[in-house]
């Protein structure tokens, strides 16, 4: 009570139990699944048997559901002094994960680094046991987490709910297609014929569609009944403009639109992004000239537009959803996922404009300003000077980029099989895509605030 | 069946999983409406329905089984029995009675519809001729009409007559059933109206625990879904429109769900007493609550509906509600939602077992802690004193009373504004320095959106510091003031826990010296009085007059043990400090004598401390006490001394320090190395025009090293805003430098910085540097392990005092206000704990630690929390009438001038167990006149004096409950310690009228109680159940006057300040305005004589308003029937008898009556001095030339007739007993008649000025003296009297020489 942060209080570590025993029951249910399977493996327990012996797949999973069990009773059972007890996370840990995670600079480079990770590694992804021992993995890691005060405030919100269950299933849903492409991929190479050709998908209104249909309404609809009944929902303080929440957040599917705000001016990241993003997504059939993967899984046929897409969808959205929601806090500062927010936090934001690199660092000039007593147009005259090398740039960006990537191998292709009005669409789509990314290494490489940068009319780039 | 061609899926299968899922649907369904059924407050409202139904059945029992309800109904039932027989036995008669009667009733039955018939046809015929007179018919037609009316009226005239003659005989022949049947009738009602109570009940029961049908429906009503129609179970809600709430950007109505949980909040019986009082049973049961009477909560009513809640309270619940008062969240109706707030931290974890509740910070308005919660009265109450003191409702807030107290006291608002006002809409108390200048008084009496301050800044003048202390002894104080008084209320601004470091070491010093260099250096001159040339004061002679002269009840000394004001300074130390020698006797001398020369907005009296002769040696009063008061001589005080060496270098830093705001680095170098200023005098608007020399020429080094002290003082000054509570010179136009408070109870929590507060209470904290944190844990763990209960604290009181640090504690780590504010107080510095490493010198926390306790703490946050300038709508506002207002503005007087210090204006009350066959009514004397007993009754209403209140007590060996009797009082009399304990014996005088069971009691009856009769209890203090109000200081004389002068108290009360007992019933208010501004000798008994206050024309106006409001007696001007002509007239034509032989007329009759020696021994009169033949024995009334603006006509008629009744100690007889004739030279006039004589008295006295003027008497006052000389001086400090209470200004005399009777003692 007196500790205004506790990490550990008796009705923590009774919900933790909970979750401690399904872990324990879900592996059980595993184990077993296992066992039916009746797959063995050899092994001498690194010599403690005298002789290697097959033991079932089952066996060790049950041993894990085991002692998931028996740290579920200690949760359950514990009644005294919650300061004592044993099973948290420590803080060694903690303080890694917190460096590591509290910096933009880390986090996008980790989570373009396992997007790759998981593209390179699908086919070993795919494997169930793999992606239980994943799944096991992340639930371990967030129910050990739970321990900390700070993570449970930000994870344990009824508010942030779906956004937990979100991180599962785009887990989920990537993995089920790569689990799908990768074999039909094998089936391509082998030449047999791919699933969704051998599994002929006709099915009938009645019973298969419309009574699945009916059942997953029912399912849902006690979902959600059961959910609004165990987890109120929150109600902050009133609205009020004059004391805003800090930090004052977008709802969770707009936290990766919010994110670009740091990096892009409010028009652009506000309003020109979006509607890009909804345009480029409507103009995708119109470009996509690739007739392979039409109707079935695959990535080897399709590897340039999945690759593309999901640059766009997980690292750049996904995962700027989640840096939104767990990681910014007070003062739109990023603090580490075990991190108090404390609004006494600072960062150092001297960032700069590049025209005040061009003229203060490397002329060695003040910036050009107009006359106080100038006529408008020579005012106009003066901010063009004075953001030139930006307008230049992003000129070059736009218009020079498409003709240079054209001429590369690569390209090359697409500008011959698109004509110049696709390609030059498909190009431009490209490069808004990456714009977000440049902008942000050059945020964080050279502190560039804004390429043009032009407060007395709100225009900023 | 399996899959198929046609099938995906396995139909049988997915008709299972349908299944399955439809069944989950099923049980969620089930649980949602388990879920709305089993809400929190369903629960509390079927145990409250239960709770009720016991209660009345135990109501119920109790009249059934009670012997007196057994008895009655039999007998009741036995006459029925009786009158039944007998009427068996005269059965044709009665049957012949009743056939009478129904055939009567019927004619008249059948009469009545006709007459109702033919009235309707009549006021058709009615109204058509009113339509036709409307629509202009023509004359025929409307003769037509009204003929037609006439003939339906004379058709209803005629069938009314009948309906009278058919109703005589029915009446008649229903007398007759009923003389016939009247013992049963008798019988009938009587068993009805001892049943109503009964009845009463079995109907509440009826409804509460129906049975049959009934409780069938009810238990329907009580169905999910049908529930939704009008259940017995539902969500109570107080709509409150005008009462808004600010949500966020929104003013919406507030509705308060609180009566759903809480639903017998409201529930009172006749006269207010609660019905299920609030109190925790020995048992949880249902069952225990009812047996004991006593209900927790939400079951329980509020515990004072006198003041709350009920229809007749000040705040109804249909016009407040609930959270106006309490905060909190209206519409919740889970114990959560509706956002409690724990008392302590082991509440709140109790709490969260039981309730499961955790406070959500998200609600902007929590409810108030139990311990905080009076805060929110002044939301409506800006006034606040009556929330402190009351004649109806007591002390209803006395903590929020007791923190608006200190913070006068202690000044808070000389730093921190408390603006009561948003331009002229008030929106909170009021505490703002009132304007420092005449000029900015000017201004804001001029602009009508502003309303000028009224608190004066709490510490003394510094303007003339320079002759009262030497500069050693102000840096030696200002270091640390409690070191040399420890009572002082100055609070400490030095050796702090943010100014231990090295560089503050080594500049405190210089600081100080600073402050004492600039006091010193720019100290005015004023005039300063001297005693006479060659007069040798006594020390003695000056340490009995410190006594009698009223010092004492303001200031202690230690040569006064026994006496304990607090009002003022303590005095023991004071000759230390001054300054030594001629110079220091001459301040004193002169501060007792004028004090208001030395400080104009001083509160210390004029006391009148002129010389006097006495046995031919003249007599300086202020001069002895002056010699008493510096007997011991000045001492010398060690400075904070800094090293000659580094003398100049760390005065040059912190003038570098102070000048880095104002000049470049470079400038001040320069400024130091040429001790030039680079800009001239006349240019500077800042405190560097200390630095600039007036011709603005480099200084020289001795000149140099004193405008840089200078300069350092005058920075400190402004830095700590010593100005807020001093009057300083060059600092009249300063602002305050503390946060306004005016809104300090909602500030964003976000925007107070706490910075490592949590730190330093885990490290440090508490006065002996033990750590807070392990305290409040100590305590917490001492609280779950069962507190008091198991001994782990050793009472109750103990606990309360660890549980309130734990709650402020526990506020404050989690951020809240009230903790914030706590350890603000507590230690202000401490916010700066490892802050000062990293910030400026200039900027580290500046306000003074006050030597408040927690309980001070706690009181002042209470108040500061509700300082919320939220005003609701403004009926709510209290706005007190005229009479309310007087009270309340007087109320402030009271305190700011301590009048309570020497006068009671509360009487003391004593309790005590009476037998009733003791009491014993006062009868009329032989001298006294039943008009007397009728005015006394109007003037002094009897009090009631027994309240049903009762007392357990052995009387002979048997126990026995006796009646406690309450009056008010004067102890005249004490036991004696040598008798046995059951003999030892108080003696008071009654001073109010009683009604003692019927019997009632004259005022100045002589109580006699045995002091074991006493009521025990911690307030029974010296004999007194309730001590008096204010007038310690009279007590100390008289008991002090009793010892050493061996007096009797009757005596010794005639000596000191008098009680100021219904003092509005007895003197005019314009005569008490005169008086208050310029006091006179009024009695001539006392020791001392009333001082001249340094009070405002308006402040006199208020007080005078004050007594007269408190008795509830007109004000500001009175009605004086008796000058009226008319009523002389009628005087002198009822007396014309006793008139004619004298020919002076009624007034002049009147004059000779008192003129003569029954008055004229004791009361100077007309100019004519009482001859005094022995100054120890006789006893002198005051002038009666007063008696006529000062006193009431009724209130004067009174003591003419029996004074003992107004004044049960005086020594001013019964002149004109009933018993007796008139007698001597006294006999000539109005037939030697006492009776009539005493309201000529009365008359004349009334119209004394009248007399004077009239031609016809000058002749009784030829040898009038003349005039005597006029002292005192008139004190016009706030502008001229706004209004003039009197035409006729008539300036008293003075105190003369010669009155030396009472006033050189």
């Amino acid at each position: 009570m007196l500790e205004p942060h506790p990490d550990l209080t008796l009705d923590v570590i009774h919900g933790l139990g909970w979750i401690w025993l399904i872990l324990a029951a879900m592996n059980f249910a595993w184990a077993v699944h296992a066992f039916r399977k009746g797959s063995h493996f050899r092994t001498g327990l690194g010599g403690l048997l005298s002789h290697p012996q097959d033991v079932p797949s089952a066996a060790p999973w049950a041993l894990f559901a085991t002692v998931l069990l028996l740290i579920g009773l200690a949760h359950v059972g514990r009644h005294a002094d919650p300061e004592s007890f044993k099973i948290f996370l420590p803080d060694a840990f903690k303080q890694f994960v917190n460096t590591v995670v509290a910096s933009p600079q880390i986090y996008f480079c980790l989570s373009i680094v396992g997007f790759g990770l998981v593209v390179a590694l699908r086919k070993w992804l795919v494997n169930s046991t793999v992606a239980w021992s994943l799944l096991n993995l992340g639930l371990l890691f967030l129910v050990l987490s739970l321990t900390d005060y700070n993570f449970r405030q930000i994870v344990g919100k009824p508010d942030n709910v779906p956004i937990v269950s979100m991180l599962f299933i785009v887990a989920f849903f990537t993995w089920l297609y790569f689990k799908r492409a990768v074999e039909n991929d094998e089936r391509i190479a082998a030449g047999r014929p791919v699933l969704e050709a051998e599994n002929n998908e006709k099915v009938l209104v009645w019973p298969d569609l419309v009574y699945t249909e009916l059942i997953c309404m029912v399912v849902l609809t006690a979902v959600l009944v059961a959910w609004g009944i165990a987890l109120q929902a929150p109600l902050e303080e009133p609205a009020s403009s004059v004391r805003t929440p800090n930090p004052s957040k977008a709802p969770w599917y707009f936290l990766g639109l919010q994110e670009m705000l740091v990096y892009y001016d409010p028009w652009l990241a506000g309003v020109v992004f979006p509607s890009l993003i909804i345009v480029g997504l409507m103009a995708i059939p119109y470009i996509d000239f690739n007739k392979k993967g039409n109707g079935y899984y695959s990535y080897k046929e399709r590897s340039f537009a999945v690759l593309t897409f999901m640059f766009g969808f997980l690292p750049l959205w996904i995962a700027t959803i989640i840096l939104g929601t767990f990681l910014r806090g007070p003062n739109w500062n990023i603090f580490g996922i075990y991190e108090f927010w404390d609004v006494h936090k600072l960062e150092v934001l001297n960032n700069v404009n590049l025209s005040e690199m061009f003229w203060l660092n490397w002329m060695h000039t003040s910036l050009p300003v107009a006359p106080a007593d100038a006529s408008a147009m020579t005012k106009l005259g003066y901010i063009l000077l004075r953001e030139w090398l930006g307008f230049v740039v992003i000129f070059a960006y736009f218009f020079l980029m498409p003709p240079l990537l054209a001429r590369m191998p690569f390209f090359s292709k697409f500008y011959a099989r698109m004509g110049f009005i696709r390609y030059m669409v498909f190009a431009n789509l490209l490069l808004w895509m990456a714009a977000l990314p440049i902008k942000m290494v050059l945020r964080w490489t050279v502190n560039l605030k804004y390429l043009v940068g032009i407060p007395e009319w709100f225009f900023n780039i | 069946m399996p899959a198929t061609e046609s099938n995906f899926r396995d139909v049988k299968k997915v008709h299972v999983v349908f299944a399955v899922t439809s069944i989950i649907l099923l049980f969620t369904t089930l649980w949602m409406m388990e879920a709305d059924q089993a809400r929190e407050w369903t629960g509390y409202q079927r145990k409250f329905e239960d709770l009720q139904t016991r209660k009345q059945l135990a109501a119920k029992n109790a009249i059934e089984t009670s012997p007196q309800y057994k008895t009655s109904e039999s007998d009741l039932t036995a006459k029925k029995e009786s009158a039944q027989k007998q009427l068996e036995s005269i059965q044709p008669e009665v049957d012949k009675a009743n056939k009478e009667f129904a055939e009567a009733d019927r004619l008249f039955d059948q009469i009545s519809r006709q007459v109702r018939n033919v009235r309707a046809y009549r006021d058709k015929a009615r109204a058509d001729f009113d339509l036709g007179v409307r629509d202009g018919v023509s004359e025929n037609k409307l003769h037509d009409l009204q003929k037609d009316f006439d003939t339906k009226q004379a058709v209803v005239d005629k069938a009314e007559v009948e309906m009278q003659e058919k109703k005589a005989a029915r009446d008649a022949a229903q007398t007759k059933v009923k003389t016939i049947t009247k013992s049963l009738d008798d019988a009938n009602a009587g068993l009805t109206k001892l049943n109503t109570e009964l009845d009463l009940r079995e109907k509440a029961l009826a409804k509460l625990d129906p049975t049959g049908f009934s409780a069938f429906k009810k238990e329907i009503m009580e169905w999910p879904i049908i529930n939704g129609f009008n259940s017995p179970l539902k969500i109570t809600q107080d709509w409150l429109p005008t009462l808004t709430i600010q949500l966020g950007m929104a003013r919406t109505a507030r509705f308060d769900r609180c009566r759903t949980c809480h639903a017998g909040i409201d529930r009172v019986e006749a006269g207010n007493v609660p019905s299920f009082p609030f109190g925790h049973p020995s048992g949880t049961g249902l069952a225990n609550m009812v047996l004991e009477a006593k209900y927790p909560n939400p079951y329980s009513t509020h515990p004072n509906p006198d003041l709350y809640l009920s229809a007749t309270s000040p705040h109804p619940l249909q016009k407040y509600g609930c959270t106006i008062c309490h905060d909190g969240q209206g519409s919740g109706t889970s114990f959560k939602d509706a956002s409690h707030t724990a008392n302590n931290p082991h509440e709140y974890e109790d709490w969260h077992t039981k309730y499961h509740y955790d406070s959500n910070h998200f609600w902007e308005f929590p409810m108030q802690p139990e311990r905080l919660r009076e805060s929110t009265c002044i939301k409506c109450h800006h006034s606040v004193v009556e929330l402190g003191v009351h004649p109806t409702f007591g002390a209803s807030a006395p903590k929020l009373y007791k923190g608006y107290n200190l913070i006068k006291e202690y000044g808070c608002f000389g730093c921190h504004e408390i603006q009561g006002f948003d331009g002229t809409r008030p929106i909170g108390p009021d505490l703002r320095l009132e304007p420092s200048t005449d000029a900015e008084a000017a201004r804001i009496a001029a602009d009508p959106t502003q309303i000028a301050g009224t608190m004066r800044k709490v510490g003394p003048s510094l303007r003339h510091v320079g002759k009262k202390l030497t500069p050693e002894f102000i840096s030696y104080w200002v270091e640390e003031p409690r070191r040399f008084r420890p009572t002082t209320r100055m609070p400490q601004f030095f050796h702090t826990t943010n100014l231990d470091d090295p560089m503050a070491q080594r500049l405190q010093p210089l600081e100080l010296a600073g402050i004492a260099h600039y006091l010193t250096a720019n100290s005015e001159d004023y005039r300063q009085l001297k005693p006479a040339e060659g007069y040798t004061p006594d020390p003695a002679r000056g340490k009995d007059l410190f006594s009698k002269r009223g010092c004492l009840a303001c200031h202690s000394h230690e040569a006064y043990p026994d006496s304990h004001a607090t009002f003022g300074p303590e005095l023991s130390k004071v000759h230390a400090k001054i300054r030594p020698g001629e110079d220091g006797f001459a301040w004193v001398y002169s501060w007792v004598r004028d004090p208001q020369a030395y400080h104009a907005r001083s509160r210390m009296p004029n006391l009148f401390l002129e010389p006097y002769q006495e046995g031919g040696q003249q007599i300086d009063p202020a001069a002895d006490i002056a010699a008493f008061l510096l007997q011991k001589g000045s001492e010398k005080f060690p400075t904070p001394s800094t090293p000659q060496t580094e003398f100049d270098a760390t005065l040059n830093e912190l003038v570098k320090l102070n000048l880095s705001k104002q000049l470049s680095t470079a400038d001040t170098d320069q400024v130091l190395a040429t001790r030039k200023f680079p800009h001239p005098k006349s240019k500077i608007k800042g405190d560097e025009i200390e630095l600039a020399t007036a011709n603005g020429e480099p200084a020289d080094a001795k000149e140099w090293q004193a405008m840089r002290l200078n300069y350092v003082g005058r920075r400190t000054i402004s830095r700590y805003g010593c100005y807020g509570c001093h009057d300083i010179p060059n600092f009249e136009t300063a602002r305050p430098i503390g946060t306004t408070l005016q809104d300090w109870g909602r500030k964003d929590t976000s925007r107070l910085a706490p910075e490592h507060i949590d730190e330093y209470l885990e490290a440090k904290g508490e006065p002996d540097g033990s750590s807070t944190r392990d305290v409040v844990v100590e305590a917490m763990k001492a609280a779950r392990g069962g507190g008091t209960a198991t001994g782990e604290f050793k009472g109750n009181e103990q606990q309360e005092v660890a549980m309130r640090k734990a709650y402020f504690y526990n506020d404050l780590t989690h951020h809240g206000r009230a903790g914030f504010l706590w350890q603000k107080l507590r230690d202000p510095r401490s916010y700066d704990y490892l802050k000062t490493e990293t910030k400026g010198y200039d900027e580290r926390l500046r306000m003074p630690r006050f030597p408040f306790n927690e309980e001070e703490i706690e009181a002042i946050s209470t108040f500061v929390l509700g300082l919320v300038a939220d005003p609701p709508a403004k009926e709510y506002i209290f706005n007190p009438g005229p009479q309310e207002k007087a009270r309340i503005d007087g109320e402030r007087l009271l305190d700011r001038y301590n009048c309570v210090g020497c006068h009671m204006v509360e009487m003391p009350e004593i309790h005590y167990a009476v037998e009733p066959s003791e009491i014993k009514g006062s009868t009329l004397q032989a001298g006294d006149y039943p008009a007397a007993r009728d005015l006394l009754l109007k003037l002094k209403p009897p009090r009631k004096a027994l309240t049903g209140e009762t007392m357990k007590m052995t009387l002979a060996g048997a126990e026995k409950t006796l009646p406690v009797m309450r009056f008010h009082g004067l102890i005249m009399n004490r036991p004696d310690p040598g008798d046995a304990p059951e003999d030892q014996e108080y003696a008071y005088d009654l001073w109010e009228t009683l009604d003692a069971d019927g019997k009632t009691l004259f005022p100045a009856t002589r109580m006699l109680v045995k002091k074991p009769r006493l009521t025990p209890g911690a307030t029974v203090q010296d004999g007194y159940a309730v001590p008096p109000r204010g007038g310690d200081f009279a007590q100390w004389l008289v008991e002090k006057l009793s010892i050493v002068r061996d007096l009797n108290r009757q005596l010794a009360w005639q000596m000191a300040p008098p009680p100021l007992y219904k003092e509005g019933t007895k003197v005019q208010t314009p005569w008490l305005y005169q008086f208050l501004r310029e006091p006179y000798r009024l009695r001539q008994t006392t020791v001392l004589r009333m001082p001249r206050f340094n009070m405002s024309s308006e402040e006199a106006q208020t007080l005078a308003n004050y007594f007269a409001a408190v008795d509830g007696e007109p004000f500001p001007y009175q009605k004086i029937p008796e000058r009226d002509p008319g009523y002389l007239d009628s005087q002198t034509a009822q007396y014309e008898k006793y008139l004619a032989p004298h020919k002076d007329g009624y007034l002049a009759e009147g004059w000779h009556v008192f003129n003569g020696a029954a008055c004229i021994n004791c009361h100077s009169l007309g100019g004519r001095e009482v001859k005094v033949g022995d100054p120890k024995k006789d006893i002198r009334g005051p002038n009666l030339e007063y008696a006529s603006d000062r006193l009431r006509p009724d209130w004067l008629m009174l003591w003419l007739y029996s004074p003992r009744w107004i004044t049960p100690y005086t020594s001013m007889p019964q002149v004109f007993p009933k018993s007796q004739q008139a007698a001597g030279d006294l006999a000539k006039y109005f037939g030697a008649d006492n009776g009539i004589q005493v309201i000529a008295t009365r008359d004349a006295l009334v119209n004394y000025h009248r007399l004077m003027e009239e031609g016809a008497n000058k002749k009784a006052v030829a040898e009038r003296p003349a005039a005597p000389p006029e002292s005192g001086r008139t004190n016009e400090r706030s502008g001229s009297a706004t209004r003039q209470p009197r035409a006729r200004e008539r300036r008293p005399p003075a105190p003369t020489e010669s009155s030396s009777t009472g006033g050189s003692q």
